[in-house]
C-alpha cells in the first residue's frame, strides 16, 4: 500500500466522520424525527406495536418510503401488497404478522387521505382508535 | 430460430390470454407504480488524472428504473420494470406469476432468476452503498474490463422459466426456494470468458439450444421477534457457446443476521469458467493436458448497516475477489490474481425517499496497473430517490 493511497484513504474516512458528526450537532439539521418512517403519535396504541413491526420487516428490502409513498390508500390493495411482500423469498414476514402489517398501514391511510381532503396541513384531523373500525 | 419458438410462443400466447381474459374492470384495480434513480459521482482519489478506461470512475453514473405490478387476481399477476444505466435502456422484467399456493408459482417470461440474497436488493434505492459487491459487480469496480466485471453481475435479467415458492413451519421458520430454466449466458465460439455485454444485449434470445438450469434454496430462523437469521445456497450450470462445447457453473452461499433495523450479510459465491484452449498461443500460460480449460473465479463480500439515527445509517464492507487459472496473453492479470476492497459509507435521508449517500473504498489489487499502483481510493457520492 503506497503512502499517498493511505493518506488519501485516512483523509477521506476522517471527511465521512466529521460530516456525521456536523450533522448530527443539534440545530444543524432539519426537524428529522420521523424522516424515514412516521410520526405515530396519534395513532391508537395497540398500532404502536404494528408500527414497529412494519418498519422492522419492511427495512430488510427496502426503504420504508417504498410503501409509505406508494399512494395506495384502499385497505384490500394494501392486503395484496403486504401479501405479495411476504411472499418474496426471505422476507422474514410470518404469515401471522401480515395483518398486524395491514393494519398499521390501514391507519397510515387514514391520515394519507385526510390529509389529501385537508385544505392545508395543520387542519389535518388525527385518526381516532374507532376510524375504519374493524372495517379494514 | 426453431429453437426459440417455443418460448416466444409461450410468452404470446400468455399475453394474449392475459389480455383476453382478464376482466375490464380488474385493469384499473391494484396497479401499482414504482421507481428509483440514482446519480452517483466516483472519483479515484489516488490518480485523478486517470482515464475512465481502462481504469474506469471519475465519472457520473446515473441508474433509473420504472417498475408496474398489476395484480389481476389472488392467484395472477404481473411485473414489467424498465431499467435505464450504463447500458441504455433495459427490459429488467416482463413476466407473470401464476401463484396455486404459496408453495408454488410459476414464472414465465422475462427476470432475474433466484440467486443469491443480494439480487432482491440489487436496486440503487434498496442498497445502501452506492454500488454493488464485488462478486456483483457490473462494471463499477476499478479496472473491470481485466478482471471481466464480478463473478455474476447484477441484476442478471433473462428469458425462461421458474417455479418458487414460500412455506413457514410456524411463526419461528421458513423455507424458500427455486428451480429454474433460462436462456444463460452468452459467448462467442471460441471465447475466453462469458460474454456479459452480449447476454443482456437485443436480440434477447438464447445463441444455443440449451437452457441454462439452476435454483436456490434458503431457510430463515426467527431468532426472536426482531431477530431472524437466514441461510441460502444457489446454483447455476448452463453452456454459453453456440457449438455447447463449453460451460459455466455458479455456486453461492450466503448468511443474513439481521436484528432490528441492523443487518450483518456474507455472500460467497464461485464461478468455473471453460474457455476454449485450441489457440494455445492467446494464453499467456501452458495449458496442461488435462484441467487446463477453465478458470475459477471467487468473490465474497461481508457488510454491516447500522443505524445510528432515523436518518443515518453507518454502512462497513469488505469485500473481494480471487481468480485463479490461464489469461489471454494481453491480460495484466497474473494466474493467480486477487483483489479486497474496503468501505466505510454513510447513508442521509434527507426526507422521505431522498438519500445522500456518501462512502470511500480502499482498493488492493495483487497485480499492478500501467500507473505502478497497487492500491487505490475512490470516493463515491450520491443522490437517490425513490418514488
Amino acid at each position: 500500500m503506497t503512502n499517498r493511497a493511505t493518506r488519501a484513504g485516512v483523509v477521506t474516512c476522517l471527511a465521512s466522520i466529521v460530516s456525521w458528526f456536523a450533522l448530527s450537532a443539534p440545530g444543524c439539521h432539519m426537524d428529522n424525527a420521523h424522516l424515514e418512517g412516521v410520526d405515530i403519535s396519534t395513532y391508537p396504541v395497540d398500532v404502536h406495536d404494528d408500527y414497529a413491526l412494519f418498519t422492522v420487516r419492511c427495512s430488510k428490502c427496502h426503504a420504508l418510503s417504498r410503501a409509505l409513498q406508494s399512494g395506495i390508500t384502499d385497505d384490500a390493495y394494501w392486503a395484496d401488497y403486504v401479501e405479495r411482500m411476504r411472499r418474496q423469498p426471505g422476507s422474514g414476514i410470518a404469515p401471522e404478522e401480515s395483518p398486524r402489517i395491514q393494519r398499521f398501514l390501514h391507519y397510515y391511510s387514514l391520515t394519507v387521505r385526510a390529509r389529501n381532503a385537508a385544505p392545508a396541513p395543520e387542519a389535518v384531523p388525527p385518526p381516532s382508535a374507532q376510524d375504519g373500525g374493524d372495517a379494514w | 430460430m426453431v429453437k426459440r419458438t417455443p418460448l416466444l410462443a409461450l410468452i404470446l400466447v400468455v399475453s394474449a390470454a392475459m389480455a383476453v381474459l382478464t376482466p375490464r374492470s380488474s385493469l384499473g384495480l391494484e396497479r401499482n407504480f414504482a421507481g428509483s434513480a440514482q446519480l452517483d459521482y466516483a472519483f479515484l482519489a489516488t490518480q485523478p488524472k486517470a482515464t475512465p478506461s481502462p481504469i474506469a470512475v471519475d465519472r457520473f453514473i446515473t441508474e433509473l428504473a420504472l417498475k408496474m405490478a398489476v395484480d389481476i387476481s389472488d392467484h395472477f399477476s404481473a411485473n414489467i420494470k424498465a431499467c435505464y444505466g450504463c447500458h441504455g435502456f433495459e427490459m429488467a422484467m416482463g413476466y407473470i406469476d401464476y401463484r396455486v399456493a404459496d408453495e408454488l408459482n410459476f414464472r414465465v417470461g422475462r427476470f432475474s432468476p433466484s440467486f443469491g440474497a443480494f439480487n432482491l436488493r440489487h436496486d440503487p434505492a434498496n442498497h445502501h452503498l452506492t454500488d454493488k459487491p464485488l462478486p456483483y459487480d457490473m462494471g463499477r469496480m476499478l479496472r473491470f474490463e481485466q478482471w471481466g466485471q464480478g463473478v455474476l453481475p447484477s441484476p442478471f435479467p433473462d428469458n425462461g422459466i421458474e417455479v418458487n415458492g414460500t412455506h413457514w413451519f410456524g411463526s419461528a421458520l421458513e423455507l424458500d426456494y427455486a428451480i429454474y430454466a433460462i436462456t444463460g449466458f452468452k459467448g462467442d465460439t471460441g471465447a475466453f470468458d462469458l460474454d456479459f455485454q452480449q447476454s443482456r444485449t437485443p436480440m434477447y434470445w438464447d445463441n444455443n439450444n440449451r437452457p441454462t438450469v439452476g435454483g436456490r434454496v434458503a431457510t430463515t430462523f426467527r431468532l426472536s421477534p426482531v431477530t431472524d437469521v437466514t441461510f441460502g445456497a444457489s446454483g447455476q450450470y448452463g453452456k454459453f457457446d453456440p457449438e455447447l462445447k463449453h460451460s459455466y457453473a455458479i455456486v453461492g452461499a450466503d448468511v443474513s443476521f439481521r436484528s432490528g433495523r441492523t443487518d450483518l450479510r456474507f455472500e460467497y459465491l464461485a464461478r468455473r469458467q471453460q474457455f476454449d484452449t485450441s489457440n494455445a498461443a492467446a494464453l499467456r500460460y501452458e495449458v496442461p493436458r488435462n484441467g487446463g480449460d477453465f478458470f475459477v473465479k471467487h468473490g465474497a463480500y461481508v457488510e454491516l448497516k447500522q443505524p445510528v439515527t432515523n436518518w443515518l445509517d453507518l454502512i462497513g464492507r469488505v469485500d473481494g475477489m480471487y481468480r485463479e487459472g490461464n489469461v489471454v496473453l494481453e491480460s495484466p492479470l497474473a494466474k493467480k490474481s486477487s483483489v479486497l476492497r474496503y468501505t466505510v459509507g454513510t447513508m442521509f435521508t434527507l426526507e422521505q425517499g431522498l438519500r445522500a449517500k456518501l462512502s470511500t473504498e480502499l482498493w488492493d489489487f495483487s497485480d499492478v496497473d500501467e500507473a505502478g499502483h497497487h492500491t487505490d481510493v475512490t470516493v463515491h457520492a450520491a443522490l437517490v430517490g425513490t418514488y
